[in-house]
């Protein structure tokens, strides 16, 4: 009788482990497709962040949406010039940060 | 009378017994034997086959059974990206589906064709007549957008599948295009980097063997082995991405201001021979200047004028025939064979160092020196400068331009030659040279590659081609002092960067009609170019402006080149954190003033305010 009931249980025992065992290798699966997945989908957002980044769409968004146009000749502040006591610059007209330091 | 069974008789079991439950026995006695023998028959069937699949021929089921459940999955080696030298993606490969059909299961290929027609906007003819063809396997549309395929799908069209490619893109449009390259559709390089470095992109496939039951769903215990694909390394470019933008971007300008048909702006590091930026612009049928797709840095050759003259004294000075101080008298005009060569603006015969010759680009006083030189130092110099051979940038198409031996020089090529007409270059030979000038004499090869990096991110330099010593630091450092003067008071102070000194050369060349010479005076048309470098006095960055072909009054290199070069070396400056002469003073210099805006002098001003307040208050309490 003892043998009976411990066949009986040895043969649960191995159909939990292989239940186990199966879902286990079910989520590998699961766990392996979402990895490649995830690869794809980061290689698209990087894809899409260096498209956001660019000059050009960054200027095309500049001219067009905003409605910016080029000033018709740059300056370039100098950080330090020698021997020149005059070097407060004056901040651009308009300067959204000249007044809002205090 | 009633028939009486003989054996029950004999059996003496008596006249009682009923004679239809005795039939219906013997039936089924006769049904029973009857199934018995069925189904030993079907068990001996059974037990044939058994014996049959098991023992006879086993191993034919055994690989039908391995087949059906052992998969092997291609595991695709994704491409390289192409980055610039800040790891800026400039070229990557993304997942984009592809939609094929298979023509046998399409039931009604017209009107098949007919609906896919929009959706993959293709044309209905081509669509329909691979529909039709007797086959099972027809692309319909290579790398289409999510949408396209998502309405594809949602069409339901029997016998139409999907599969999954790797499509390139360039992020940044069509900005360094020339020097990226382009790759097919099934992703082989077929133009500029792409191409040169495919093999090291493009990676080694691996493939995944997996034993799967029903629904694709691995079998635990089973057969597994994975060989990884080796994905493609990561070019690492030397481009900079905003410079080579801010080239492009200030090359069409030029181009456009200058009424030109195209140009080429080169950028580079003379100290490493890295190429910053590469920048082609030509105007197309329309008249729009626009990005080339044709790298012309290296493929186009073209006659450079006077930006060789500092070669030709380099080769003046080095071959101790003069020096920069040393003056001779130099005619408006001068005959040479059959030939006149004259300097722009005329002038009576009068006394000019060397380097007034320069700052002026005197024709006829640069050809007077090359005559004193001869033609074998001079030729002998141009071809250590690189003239007249391909660089070290290994890019497909590189052209060798055209510098001919001496024995093939005719009475006028000399005078020719070393005032910039009758020899040809690329704008990267000129750049180079001008390059080795800013580099003390030491000439560095041109690249356009830092390294590559694996898929674990580690970098692997590039191995760096040995440089070449063309002239002493002594004789290249004379020659810069020369071209300083040139931008300074010279024919290129449009090339002037406020806080930076400037060394450089105009040239506006002829260019000669496809029918031979150079026409004359009203029928000409120019080359214009600027080539310099700065700071002069340790030089970071040395650039090429060419125009090519200007028209109207601003043909000249002073005109047309080099407010480009200027407003491009400012940006640069600024983006490679070159510092301005004032900005490399020392910190304790008593002069040296920190410029700023006013609210950030009004920040600095309250806190010393503060700090003197506190310092006074710490006095009075103690």
């Amino acid at each position: 009788m003892l043998a009976v009931v411990g066949f009986f249980a040895t043969l649960l025992a191995l159909a939990a482990f292989h239940s186990i065992v199966v879902s286990g290798q079910f989520e590998f699966d699961r766990l392996q497709r979402r990895l490649e997945n995830g690869h794809e989908r980061a290689q698209v957002l990087r894809a899409e962040v260096a498209r956001l980044e660019s000059p050009s769409r960054i200027l095309e968004v500049a001219n067009g949406r905003l409605g910016m146009v080029f000033p018709p000749a740059r300056v370039y502040l100098a950080s330090v010039v020698l021997d020149d006591r005059q070097t407060i610059l004056a901040a651009p007209e308009g300067d959204p940060f000249s007044g809002s330091t205090r | 009378m009633t028939r009486q069974p003989d054996g029950l008789a004999a059996r003496g079991r008596g006249a009682g017994i009923d004679v239809p439950r005795y039939d219906t026995y013997r039936r089924f006695r006769r049904r029973a034997v009857l199934a018995g023998v069925l189904l030993a028959g079907i068990a001996g069937l059974f037990g044939w086959r058994l014996a049959t699949l098991q023992l006879l021929d086993p191993d034919r089921f055994v690989a039908h059974g391995e087949m059906q459940r052992i998969k092997t999955v291609a595991l695709q080696a994704a491409r390289g990206a192409i980055v610039d030298r800040n790891g800026v993606d400039l070229v990557l490969s993304v997942p984009r589906t592809s939609v094929w059909a298979n023509p046998l299961q399409v039931e009604d290929p017209v009107r098949a064709a007919r609906t896919l027609s929009g959706i993959l906007d293709a044309d209905v003819s081509l669509l329909e007549e691979r529909l039709s063809r007797d086959s099972q396997f027809v692309w319909l549309g290579r790398q289409v957008s999510d949408e396209t395929a998502a309405a594809t799908l949602r069409l339901g069209v029997v016998g139409v599948y999907f599969d999954e490619e790797r499509a390139r893109v360039r992020p940044g449009g069509d900005s360094a295009l020339a020097v990226l390259g382009r790759t097919d559709v099934d992703a082989k390089g077929i133009s500029g980097m792409e191409m040169v470095y495919d093999s090291l992109l493009s990676g080694t496939d691996g493939e995944k063997i997996v034993e799967r039951g029903l629904r694709g769903i691995s079998i635990p215990g089973g057969e597994y082995s994975v060989e990884p694909a080796t994905h493609g390394r990561t070019l690492v470019l030397t481009l900079d991405r905003a410079l080579q933008f801010e080239a492009e971007r200030l090359l069409i300008e030029g181009v456009e201001r200058a009424d030109a048909e195209g140009g080429v702006l080169v950028a580079m590091d003379p100290a490493t021979g890295q190429i910053l930026a590469s920048a082609t612009v030509r105007r197309d049928e329309d008249g729009l200047v626009g990005i080339s797709s044709e790298h012309r840095a290296v493929t186009w050759t073209y006659e450079p004028g006077s930006i060789i003259k500092p070669l030709t004294f380099s080769a003046i000075l080095n071959g101790a025939v003069a020096a920069p101080e040393t003056v001779r008298e130099v005619p408006g005009r001068l005959e040479v064979h059959d030939a006149t060569f004259k300097d722009t603006p005329a002038h009576d015969p009068e006394e000019l160092t060397v380097a007034d010759i320069v700052r002026r680009s005197s024709n006829v006083g640069t050809i007077l020196w090359a005559q004193d030189l001869g033609p074998e130092a001079l030729h002998e110099e141009f071809r250590e400068f690189g003239l007249g051979s391909v660089t070290d940038l290994d890019f497909p198409g590189e052209a060798r331009g055209i510098l001919k031996p001496v024995g093939r020089w005719s009475g006028t090529s000399l005078p020719t030659i070393a005032i910039g007409q009758g020899v040809a270059v690329t704008p990267l030979q000129m750049l180079t040279a001008y390059a080795t000038l800013a580099n003390g004499g030491i000439r560095p090869a041109p690249t356009l590659v830092l390294g590559t990096r694996d898929d674990g991110g580690v970098f692997s330099p590039r191995r760096v081609r040995p440089s070449m010593t063309v002239v002493p630091a002594a004789v290249a450092s004379e020659v810069v002092a020369m071209m300083e003067r040139v931008v300074e008071s010279g024919t290129g102070t449009r090339a002037q960067v406020t806080g930076y000194r400037v060394a450089g050369k105009t040239g506006t060349a002829w260019k000669p009609h496809s029918s031979g010479g150079y026409g004359s005076k009203g029928d000409r048309t120019y080359v214009a170019s600027f080539a310099g470098f700065l700071p002069a006095e340790a030089p970071r960055l040395a650039v090429l402006v060419v125009v090519d072909e200007p028209a109207g009054h601003s043909y000249s290199g002073g005109r047309a080149a080099a407010p480009v070069f200027a407003e491009f070396a400012r940006f640069a400056v600024r983006q490679l954190r070159i510092p301005s002469v004032d900005e490399r003073v020392g910190l304790d210099h008593a002069g040296r003033v920190m410029a700023m805006t006013p609210a950030r002098h009004r920040i600095l001003a309250e806190a010393a305010e503060a700090a003197r307040l506190e310092a006074a208050g710490a006095t009075t309490g103690a």
